[in-house]
C-alpha cells in the first residue's frame, strides 16, 4: 500500500468500514510514513468527534414562528425558550431525582429497569447520589471480601448506558457493549468499579447545577469526581446520520497527577453485526484498549509483553509495539513508556527473521523511531544482506536515524554504490547527505550524461515524495526549489525521452513549476493519464510563483470536455 | 400544508444539519443560527425541496454554502465592537467565547483552535467527510470538481495536523511553564 492507496482509503465512503485486511496493510504503510499517519489521525479525530445533542428548543423550532427576523433575533428568540426548558428540565431531573431514590425497585423507570437487571438490581437503592454515603457499588466487588487480592487501586465510575436511539437493536447493542466493558474492568483487581445509570447521572448533573454544559468530558469530570472518581467511562447510542445509521461511542476522562483528558471509540453498528461479534465481546474489546489509554503503565507493560513473546504472531507483536510508539506522545513526556530490552530484542528477531518482508520493513521502521542504539547493528546488516530490495530499502531510509554512527554511515555510502536496487541507492545516499547539500545530489544527478534517464530523476522523485519532506525536520514543509537552467533542459529531454509514465509525470511537473519553454508543447502530447496527474500535480502547487499563469495557458489548447479543463477552471475561479 | 411539509421534509433532517453545522464552526450558538437560517430557507423552497431525490443533500448543499459565504462576508466587513458582552453581528466561530473555551477539555481546546485556522473551505470539505459523504456526494454538494476534492481534502488534513501540532507544542510549552519546568 503507498501514500494514494491510503488517500483512496481516506477519501472511500466506505473508510469506516474499512476491512481487517485493509487496515492491516494501512498500518504497515502508516508505520513508514509520516505524513499519511497525521492524515490518518486527523482523519480518526473527526470521526471520533464529539458532537451535542441538538439543542431541545430547536427540536421543536419552525421558520414560521421567526417570522423571516434576522437570525440573531432568532437566536434570542432561542435562548428566551431555552430558559423554560431548561426549568422544566431542572425539574424534571428534580422529580427523576426523588423517583430514584425509591427503594422499591419496581419504580424504576422503565428504560433502566429493561437495560440491564444486574445493574437495576444495583442501582435501585440509589443511595449513592445524596454524596453521604458510598455510591452502589457492584456486589461482585463487595459480597465477598478476598484477603489475597490486591486492595483497588483506581476507582472507575461506569455510567449508562445512554439511550439515545429509540431503536431495539441499538438498544440491544449499547446495552451489550455495557455488559462486556462492566465485565472486563470488573476483572481488573486494581479498580474500584462504580455503577451509575443514566438516571442517576442526570439527577448529579442537576444536583451540581450542570444541566447549561454540554456532554463531554468536563461533565463526566464532575461526575466522576462527585463519586470521588477521577476515571469515568460512559456508552452510548447515537446517530451518525439521520436515522439509518448509528454508532455506539464508549466515551472515557481520566483527571489524575500524570494529566488530564479524555477521549472517545466509536464503532458503526453494522462492526458488531458484520464482524459476527456480539456487542458484549466487542465492549470488552474496547475495554482493553480504553483500560491501555487510562492506565498507560499497566497497558503498556502487556503491550511490551507481546511484543516479546517469541511465540505469537509478528503482525500482532508489531502492531502491539506501535501502540506503544504512539502512546509516547511528545506533548506528554511524563508518561513516556520505555521499552523494555526484551521488546526491543523481540522487534529486532522480527526485523532479522520474518518470513513476511512486510514484516521485516514494518519492523525496521518502528525499531528506528525508538532511537535505541541496540537496533543500529543489526538494521545495519538489514540494509547490506537482506534478500528484499523493498526491505533494504526501508532501512537505508530510516537508517538516517543512526547515520552519525561510523559503522551505519560506512554502510550507507557502501549501498549507495554497490546495491542492486537503485531505490536502496539513491535512499541510502540521501541519508548520507546533510539537508543542504540534497539540492546540489538532485541537480549534479539530473546533470549526469551517463545515467539513464531514471536514474537521473530518482532523486528529484525522492525529494518530491511526502515523507522526505517531513523528514528534514530543520525546514518541515519546505521543498527542494524548482529546478532551473540546465537542470530544467535535462528534465526537458528526460521528457522527451522517457517510456516510463511515472518518470514523464514527474519531469513535465518539474517543467511546469519551473516555466519552461517546452512544457506547454510536451504536455499536448501527453497520454491523458499522464496529463491528468501533472494537471492535478500543478493545481496542488499552484500558490507557486508562474504556476497559474501554466494552468491558465493550457485552457488554450484543452478541449472543452476535457476533465482537466474542468479541475483547473475550477481551482482557478476559487482562487485557490 | 407548508407546516405539513416541512415537518416531512425538514424536521427529520435537522439532527444531522446540526451535527454537521456544529463541526463547521464548533459552538452550539453559531451552530443553531446556521441551522435556522438553513431552515428559513428550506420553508421558503419547498416545492422545490419536494422534487428532490434526497432533501438532505439539498440543505446540507444550502448549509455550506450559507457557511462559507457567511465567513467570507464577515472577513470582508470591517467589524466595530463597542459592547463586548453584545451579540456578534455574524457568525462568532472565528473567536470563541471564553464560556465555550471553558467548557472544553485541554485536548478540545487544542482542536478547536486548529480547527479554526483552517479556511471555510477547508472545513466545510472535512465536515463533510467526516459525517460520512463521499467525493460524489462532497462534489455534489460542494460545486467543486470531483477530481480536485481528493488532493484538496488532503491537503485539508495535512493542515489540520500542522495546526494541532502547532497547537499542541503551545499548549505544552505554556504547561512546561505552568509547571515551573
Amino acid at each position: 500500500m503507498n501514500c494514494q492507496d491510503i488517500a483512496g482509503l481516506l477519501n472511500d465512503r466506505n473508510f469506516q468500514a474499512i476491512s481487517d485486511a485493509d487496515r492491516r496493510q494501512a498500518e504497515v504503510h502508516l508505520a513508514l510514513c509520516p505524513v499519511c499517519a497525521g492524515e490518518w489521525e486527523v482523519a480518526l479525530r473527526l470521526r471520533a468527534d464529539k458532537i451535542p445533542a441538538m439543542p431541545a428548543f430547536l427540536r421543536q423550532w419552525h421558520p414560521a414562528g421567526a417570522g423571516g427576523r434576522s437570525i440573531s433575533t432568532a437566536r434570542r428568540r432561542g435562548r428566551l425558550l431555552v430558559i423554560p426548558v431548561l426549568l422544566l428540565a431542572g425539574v424534571a431531573a428534580a422529580v427523576l431525582w426523588l423517583y430514584a431514590r425509591q427503594p422499591d425497585s419496581e419504580n424504576a423507570p422503565a428504560a433502566d429497569a429493561g437495560s440491564l437487571a444486574e445493574d437495576a438490581a444495583i442501582t435501585a437503592g440509589a443511595e449513592s447520589v445524596d454524596g453521604n454515603e458510598a455510591p452502589s457499588q457492584d456486589p461482585a466487588d463487595t459480597a465477598v471480601p478476598d484477603d489475597s487480592a490486591p486492595a483497588p487501586r483506581y476507582r472507575l465510575v461506569v455510567m449508562g448506558p445512554m439511550q439515545m436511539i429509540d431503536n431495539v437493536a441499538a438498544i440491544q447493542a449499547v446495552e451489550g457493549t455495557h455488559r462486556g466493558l462492566l465485565e472486563f474492568f470488573r476483572s481488573r483487581p486494581e479498580l474500584d468499579v462504580i455503577v451509575v445509570t443514566q438516571t442517576e447521572v442526570d439527577a448529579v448533573v442537576a444536583e451540581l447545577g450542570l444541566e447549561n454544559v454540554s456532554e463531554g468530558n468536563q461533565r463526566d469530570r464532575a461526575v466522576a469526581r462527585h463519586f470521588d472518581a477521577d476515571y469515568s467511562v460512559r456508552v452510548a447510542n447515537r446517530y451518525l446520520r439521520a436515522p439509518d445509521i448509528w454508532t455506539i461511542s464508549v466515551s472515557y476522562q481520566y483527571s489524575n497527577s500524570l494529566g488530564r483528558g479524555g477521549g472517545s471509540i466509536g464503532f458503526l453498528a453494522d462492526a458488531i453485526s458484520q464482524g459476527g461479534e456480539s456487542p458484549d465481546a466487542k465492549g470488552t474489546d474496547v475495554a482493553e484498549d480504553i483500560y491501555a489509554r487510562l492506565f498507560p503503565e499497566a497497558g503498556t507493560a502487556n503491550l511490551l509483553s507481546v511484543v516479546g513473546d517469541s511465540a505469537g504472531s509478528p503482525a500482532e507483536r508489531l502492531d502491539a509495539f506501535r501502540s506503544v510508539l504512539i502512546m509516547n506522545s511528545p506533548y506528554r513526556p511524563e508518561r513516556r513508556v520505555e521499552f523494555t530490552p526484551q521488546a526491543i530484542a523481540g522487534a529486532i528477531e522480527i526485523g532479522r527473521s520474518a518470513v513476511d518482508a512486510t514484516n521485516r520493513r514494518y519492523a525496521w521502521a518502528l525499531l528506528a523511531q525508538t532511537g535505541d542504539p541496540a537496533v543500529a547493528q543489526p538494521m545495519t546488516d538489514a540494509l547490506l544482506y537482506d534478500a528484499d530490495a523493498n526491505v533494504r530499502a526501508t532501512a537505508a531510509e530510516w537508517l538516517l536515524e543512526y547515520s552519525g554512527d561510523p559503522v551505519v554511515r560506512a554502510a550507507l555510502e557502501s549501498s549507495a554504490v554497490t546495491d542492486s536496487s537503485l531505490d536502496v541507492r539513491v535512499r541510502a545516499r540521501w541519508s548520507t547527505l546533510a539537508s543542504q547539500d540534497r539540492a546540489g545530489y538532485v541537480r549534479a544527478t539530473l546533470l549526469d550524461p551517463r545515467l539513464t534517464p531514471l536514474e537521473q530523476i530518482a532523486p528529484l522523485i525522492l525529494a518530491r515524495s511526502e515523507r522526505y519532506r517531513e523528514i528534514d525536520s530543520s525546514s518541515r514543509d519546505s521543498e527542494i526549489a524548482a529546478v532551473d537552467g540546465a537542470a530544467l533542459d535535462a528534465l526537458a529531454g528526460i521528457a522527451r525521452s522517457s517510456n516510463d509514465g511515472a518518470t514523464r509525470v514527474a519531469a513535465l511537473t518539474e517543467l511546469g513549476l519551473g516555466g519552461h519553454s517546452e512544457f506547454q508543447t510536451l504536455l499536448q502530447t501527453a497520454p491523458e493519464d499522464q496529463l491528468r496527474q501533472v494537471t492535478v500535480n500543478l493545481i496542488n502547487r499552484s500558490s507557486r510563483t508562474g504556476v497559474k499563469i501554466q494552468l491558465e495557458q493550457m485552457l488554450a489548447w484543452l478541449p472543452p470536455d476535457s476533465g482537466s479543463r474542468d479541475s483547473i477552471e475550477s481551482s482557478l475561479s476559487s482562487g485557490r | 400544508m407548508n407546516q405539513e411539509r416541512f415537518e416531512r421534509l425538514v424536521r427529520p433532517e435537522m439532527p444531522a444539519l446540526f451535527k454537521a453545522a456544529y463541526r463547521l464552526v464548533r459552538n452550539q450558538p453559531d451552530a443553531q443560527d446556521l441551522v435556522q437560517e438553513v431552515c428559513i430557507k428550506a420553508n421558503h423552497h419547498l416545492d422545490q425541496l419536494e422534487q428532490c431525490a434526497s432533501p438532505l443533500a439539498w440543505l446540507l448543499r444550502v448549509l455550506y454554502h450559507q457557511f462559507v459565504d457567511g465567513v467570507r462576508q464577515k472577513a470582508r466587513s470591517p467589524v466595530v465592537t463597542t459592547d463586548l458582552s453584545a451579540e456578534s453581528p455574524a457568525l462568532a466561530s472565528q473567536a470563541l467565547s471564553p464560556e465555550v473555551l471553558a467548557c472544553q477539555d485541554d485536548e478540545e481546546r487544542v482542536f478547536t483552535r486548529a480547527w479554526l485556522e483552517l479556511d471555510e473551505t477547508q472545513r466545510g470539505l472535512l465536515t463533510l467527510r467526516a459525517e460520512g459523504y463521499g467525493l460524489v456526494e462532497i462534489s455534489a454538494i460542494t460545486g467543486i470538481a470531483k477530481d480536485v476534492l481528493a488532493p484538496r481534502l488532503h491537503r485539508a488534513r495535512r493542515s489540520l495536523k500542522r495546526y494541532l501540532d502547532k497547537h499542541m507544542d503551545e499548549a505544552g510549552a505554556v504547561a512546561r511553564l505552568g509547571s515551573g519546568r
